[in-house]
């Protein structure tokens, strides 16, 4: 009955077109003397127009008095009544029948049902004065026992109570519209692009919700006879069901935390009681209860966890809840459309800003993955690294063609290698200690210097960030200076070792420390590569050290300590 | 001719090494080889080398801080680097060559030969590096007026009247500096730019007359490669 509220009918701001009998007097039963203004209805009971229950009846009649004055007719001219029930009747005025709405019968088969909303024009010569409106009524295709079998009985101006809700219905049309269209952008989106599942849901409660709002204002766009009034009924409490539940759905996908398929499951159980709720309303109004107060818990706790995108989802569901605990009883009926639509753009809201940060973040992993593999590539084509490995390589061809040829097979090797791994994000151990080996091979002949790496309980299928250890090799190769100390010789080994604890993998890489200039106090690049790669793979979940162990010994060592989750599929491949 | 090669690759040095031995033959006095650069700083304190054969890459240190120094000093550097990015500015700084990795031994040879003979390649020097009070200063070429000899050094005056002193002879500075640089003395190289008019005394004595006033000497025998070129 909103629309009556929206097109302000119940205003007294000016003097009204419209009014109403607010009670009947009530009879089971059928004569046709109960139609005349001559019969004697005093000992009928009398109600209120909403408050009339008739049960189990074949055919009943109501009585009631319409008070006209003459200028209430100047103002409601032409003049129309207009009938809300959920029956078939016949309306005698004086004593004429006027007008009958579908058939009324004794028996279901008899009747025909009537419309549920039944306007008609009234008799254009209606005096001053009192009139009698008797209703000869049968309802046997109710198929529910709603709590108001009569709704309103209304007479004024014909045209203003034929557009009643007219208004309503416009911006409803509009409000379902956009849902509509909201609901099948993202099911389209879902189906013919991303799969992903958040546009899934969010299309389904936008199209669920747009479903929602037509079929509640279906009773003033199209109109129906009363039996079909359980099904609206019965569609708009299922609508309201799935609406709620998509909500759900979408804003634990949407906003992923620990136990969501938990609090999922709780919160769809928590609707079910719903159903056996009496009223279509308290079923309705007691779903969306349920499914606004389960989703605002959701997204306060990811508002909690920082993903701060929620926060617009978050404000459309308290502005949804607020409006509702304003407006009660009104909020179905006028506020429904309203609230929908204002919780679809702030679920959107948040929806397009998660998927905006999740794609630059997405660009930024794959543009850094990108500089990584650069990097790694640029440090070998680097003058540095290829013109003196070249000027080795000719002297070995000038003064043993034989070493020159073995160090051209473990350059082709080491280069081979690291095509192979530099565009990946995670390589076997095994596939690394061979390019640890093949560096040290061309490293060894090119400075004349005895290079080993030794490696300790490696388990060769682990999965590593490609050339991490490699980068680690040749840092240590840069700054220490192993061929130029005559005491300990020009031999130098490294060592790698593989350590397993409690879910985790420990890597201590040690190299002899005999440093060429003061240490420097700020990360090199060699470590910021090493950092970056870690990060790429394992998020922030690694730890990563270095330093000199006991500087004071006689063979001091350099320690590289890397720290990371044990598993197989935590290295994304 | 006494050689130091300041190289961290050992291969590498060794070839330099020895190439050089080759090339130079009985010319070569002494021949030096030093893998770290503070080694190498040490070392040039103590005893003067003719030639230094430079890496500008050290372990990882960027060897452009010593080529600084070094090009202040009394003798020729050849730089042999991977970087030749960097060769521009290495001659901008005064080196007298640039070899580049990997090297073979005519290119070594041709380096050399530039040492003993004079025979200068490129010459796009830019700055004078003069030591002054522990550290070097680089003096702009198109700033020097004239250059005069004073013993074992050489005397930088510069447009603005200062004087400043450089540890290299006026030959090997001649070797050094671009064209319109000119010896024009036995004790005088003189910058054409800067030269007002050409002057002679009774007697036939000739003399240049610069922008600042100064007057320098012109000997007889340069007489006429001055005429050739600045008139």
């Amino acid at each position: 009955m909103g629309w009556l509220l929206g097109a302000g009918v119940l205003s007294a701001a000016e003097p009204p077109r419209i009014l109403g009998i607010q009670s009947f007097r009530v009879m089971v039963g059928d004569d046709p003397a109960w139609s005349q203004p001559t019969f004697d209805d005093s000992e009928w009971p009398e109600h209120e127009l909403d408050r009339i229950q008739v049960e189990d009846a074949s055919i009943f009649w109501l009585r009631g008095r319409l008070e006209l004055d003459d200028e209430f007719l100047a103002r409601a001219e032409p003049m129309g009544f207009q009938l809300l029930a959920l029956a078939s009747c016949e309306l005698f005025l004086n004593g004429e029948l006027w007008a009958t709405n579908g058939v009324v019968g004794a028996t279901p088969e008899q009747e025909q049902p009537g419309a549920i909303d039944w306007n008609r024009a009234l008799p254009t010569d209606l005096g001053s004065g009192e009139h009698l409106v008797a209703l000869r009524c049968s309802a046997h295709h109710r198929g529910f026992a709603p709590r108001m079998g009569f709704y309103v009985f209304l007479v004024g101006d014909y045209l203003e109570l034929a557009t009643l809700g007219w208004g309503y219905s416009a911006r409803t049309l509009i409000s379902a519209g956009g849902l509509l269209a909201i609901g099948l952008f993202y099911a389209m989106s879902f189906l013919f692009g991303t799969r992903s599942r958040s546009h899934l849901w969010l299309g389904l409660f936008a199209g669920a919700a747009g479903s929602l709002v037509i079929v509640e204002s279906l009773r003033v766009l199209v109109g129906y006879t009363y039996d079909l009034h359980i099904w609206r009924l019965l569609t708009v409490t299922f609508l309201a069901w799935a609406v709620n539940a998509l909500l759900i759905a979408f804003v634990t996908e949407r906003f992923p935390l620990p136990g969501r398929v938990g609090f999922s499951t709780i919160s769809l159980v928590l609707t079910l009681p719903c159903w056996w709720i009496p009223g279509f309303d308290g079923k309705t109004g007691t779903l969306f209860l349920v499914g606004l107060t389960t989703s605002w818990i959701w997204l306060a706790r990811a508002l909690w966890a920082r993903q701060m995108d929620a926060l617009w989802a978050l404000t459309g569901i308290s502005l949804c809840l607020g409006v509702g605990f304003w407006q009660p009883y009104q909020f179905l009926d006028y506020y429904l459309f309203f609230g929908l639509s204002v919780l679809c753009l702030f679920l959107l809201a948040s929806h397009v800003l998660a998927g905006a940060r999740e794609r630059r973040e997405h660009e930024a992993i794959e543009l850094r993955s990108a500089r990584l593999e650069i990097e790694l590539l640029r440090r070998h084509l680097q003058p540095h690294f290829l013109m003196n490995t070249l000027t080795a390589l000719s002297e070995w061809f000038e003064e043993e063609p034989e070493v020159a040829s073995e160090m051209v097979q473990e350059l082709g090797q080491e280069l081979r290698i690291l095509a192979d791994v530099s565009s990946r994000s995670s390589i076997p151990l095994g596939q690394e200690l061979e390019l640890c080996r093949s560096h040290l091979a061309v490293m060894a002949k090119r400075r004349d210097e005895n290079l080993m790496l030794e490696a300790v309980g490696l388990d060769p299928t682990s999965q590593v960030p490609p050339a991490i250890f490699h980068t680690l090799l040749e840092n240590a190769l840069t700054h220490n200076a192993y061929g130029a100390d005559e005491g300990i010789g020009n031999t130098a080994c490294f060592r790698l070792r593989q350590e397993m604890a409690s879910g985790r993998i420990r890597y201590v890489f040690e190299a002899p420390f005999r440093p060429i200039g003061p240490v420097s106090k700020s990360e090199g690049t060699g470590l910021r590569y090493v950092r970056a790669r870690l990060r790429e793979s394992f998020g922030e979940d690694f730890r990563l050290s270095a330093g000199v162990d006991d500087p004071d010994s006689l063979q001091p060592v350099w320690r590289t300590v890397i720290d990371v989750p044990n598993g197989a599929d935590t290295c994304a491949s | 001719m006494r050689v130091l090669v300041v190289e961290d690759e050992a291969v590498v040095a060794r070839r330099l090494a020895r190439m050089i031995r080759d090339i130079a033959g009985e010319e070569l006095e002494h021949l030096e080889v030093q893998g770290l650069l503070h080694d190498a700083v040490d070392r040039l304190a103590e005893a003067p080398v003719d030639l230094l054969f430079l890496d500008l890459n050290l372990h990882g240190q960027d060897g452009f801080e010593l080529l600084r120094q070094v090009v202040a000093s009394s003798f020729h550097t050849v730089v042999v680097s991977a970087h030749t990015e960097r060769a521009v500015e290495a001659f901008e700084l005064g080196v007298l060559d640039f070899v580049p990795k990997p090297f073979s031994r005519k290119r070594l040879r041709l380096a050399l030969d530039r040492a003993r003979r004079h025979d200068t390649g490129p010459r796009s020097l830019r700055y004078l590096a003069i030591r002054r009070s522990g550290s070097t200063h680089l003096i702009p070429i198109d700033q020097v007026s004239f250059i005069q000899a004073a013993d074992d050094y050489a005397e930088i005056h510069t447009r603005d009247g200062q004087v400043a002193l450089h540890d290299k002879t006026l030959s090997k500075l001649e070797d050094l500096l671009p064209e319109h640089f000119l010896r024009v003395h036995r004790s005088y190289l003189v910058n054409l730019r800067d030269v007002r008019r050409l002057d002679n005394e009774p007697g036939s004595r000739y003399f240049l007359e610069l922008e600042s006033g100064q007057e320098i000497p012109v000997g007889r025998t340069r007489l006429p490669a001055l005429r050739r070129r600045w008139i």
